[in-house]
């Protein structure tokens, strides 16, 4: 019964399985360039998308946590698995994930209207993909993230710190670069490189690209009255990566996980501090810097 | 005294940073890193009660340090994780 979808991103693959007839594809539109043909192959997660999943007893309430765009309820029952109520900004209870304990198997009950169903889906399928593949050498960042001469450039920083500006002004003032993704890429350890991809998931700016480009380097980003560029030590650097990736705290195959992440991707790249101005002048530094670390 | 669970040190890029996970730790948001001596500390008292004599004796037996002078530095350091809650 049902009908099985089947996405890849950043060479992660995993299943959607829709029960009711009611939910279908059109409640993905940013994921058409991530589908492949359903094949055998090992999925890091199948989500199995039946509204009528509801949980046997409720779990003890790890915390209620603010992604930005969604308010995620939490709670974890008496045999680790989790679930997960997301809500809208309107606070409106868009979806209930119940996930085993490595989430990688999980079913999602969704509600509401169909702008809700979508928002619903949307977060439960990000989450799953960074938890599931948390132990996997991959982080699912919160970054901007710019592409110049084959070479992906990430810009960290909260939300509300310019990122989308300071990467539209790449797009303004420099020659040759396209936009990657806005808001949530995935930086995987491949080979020995570190290595961005596009996601579907991307904020506010649609942009939903199925590419790949090695790491040039991570930026994070400051509001100020100047332009200053320096490079990050070790520490200020982990302190900066670790809070960009989608993590649970309480959850140590997931937090291990994403810290030993952060360190390889640490040793492979190189990380600064941009104090800018949404200004040409500021694109100009960020540049200069970033791409004579290219050629050195 | 004992280091609370949640705690680990992990090596990142050779520097020993100090990184919390679990639930009572969920509100820790300081990255911590240690010197050498205070990991070598660190690895030998960390998941079992310990007092300020196990601290002397990992630190004289990995430095060529008196006695006097150890715990004098272990005290400070005792100091420092009580401040930071390392310690329950």
């Amino acid at each position: 019964m049902g009908t099985t979808l089947q996405y890849t991103v950043a060479h992660h693959t995993f299943r959607i399985k829709f029960m009711q007839e009611c939910n279908d594809e059109r409640l993905m539109p940013s994921f058409p360039a991530f589908k492949v043909e359903p094949d055998e192959r090992q999925a890091i997660f199948t989500l199995t998308v039946d509204d009528t999943a509801l949980p046997h007893e409720k779990g003890r309430e790890i915390g209620q946590f603010d992604t930005g765009g969604s308010n995620n309820g939490v709670y974890i029952t008496a045999d680790d698995s989790y679930q997960i109520m997301i809500s809208d900004l309107s606070g409106r209870k868009c979806c209930l994930i119940q996930a085993n304990a490595d989430f990688s198997v999980a079913t999602a009950a969704l509600r509401g209207d169909n702008s809700m169903r979508q928002f619903g889906l949307n977060n439960a399928i990000m989450m799953m993909y960074a938890f599931a593949s948390a132990d996997k050498d991959t982080l699912l960042m919160h970054a901007s993230v710019i592409r110049y001469a084959g070479i992906g450039y990430l810009f960290l920083g909260v939300s509300g710190t310019g990122k989308s500006t300071h990467t539209a002004n790449w797009l303004k003032y420099i020659e040759g670069t396209d936009l990657m993704n806005d808001d949530n890429p995935v930086v995987r350890v491949i080979d020995g490189k570190a290595v961005v991809y596009g996601s579907p998931w991307s904020g506010k700016t649609p942009c939903y690209r199925n590419i790949e480009a090695p790491v040039g380097g991570f930026v994070q980003l400051k509001q100020a009255p100047y332009n200053k560029i320096r490079r990050m030590s070790v520490i200020e650097t982990f302190a900066s990566l670790l809070p960009s990736c989608s993590v649970m705290k309480w959850d140590r195959r997931d937090y291990i996980g994403v810290c030993d992440t952060v360190n390889h991707v640490m040793q492979l790249t190189n990380t600064f501090f941009l104090e800018n101005l949404p200004d040409e002048e500021a694109v100009r530094l960020s540049f200069n810097t970033l791409t004579s670390e290219q050629q050195s | 005294m004992k280091i609370k669970d949640g705690f680990e040190l992990r090596n990142i890029c050779g520097e020993n940073i100090i990184v919390s996970h679990g639930i009572e730790n969920i509100d820790f948001v300081k990255v911590i890193s240690l010197n050498e001596s205070a990991a070598v500390v660190w690895n030998n008292v960390m998941g079992k009660e310990f007092t300020i004599d196990d601290m002397v004796s990992a630190l004289m037996s990995e430095y060529d340090v008196d006695a006097e002078t150890a715990k004098a530095d272990c005290q400070t350091l005792i100091d420092d994780w009580k401040r930071i809650g390392f310690l329950a």
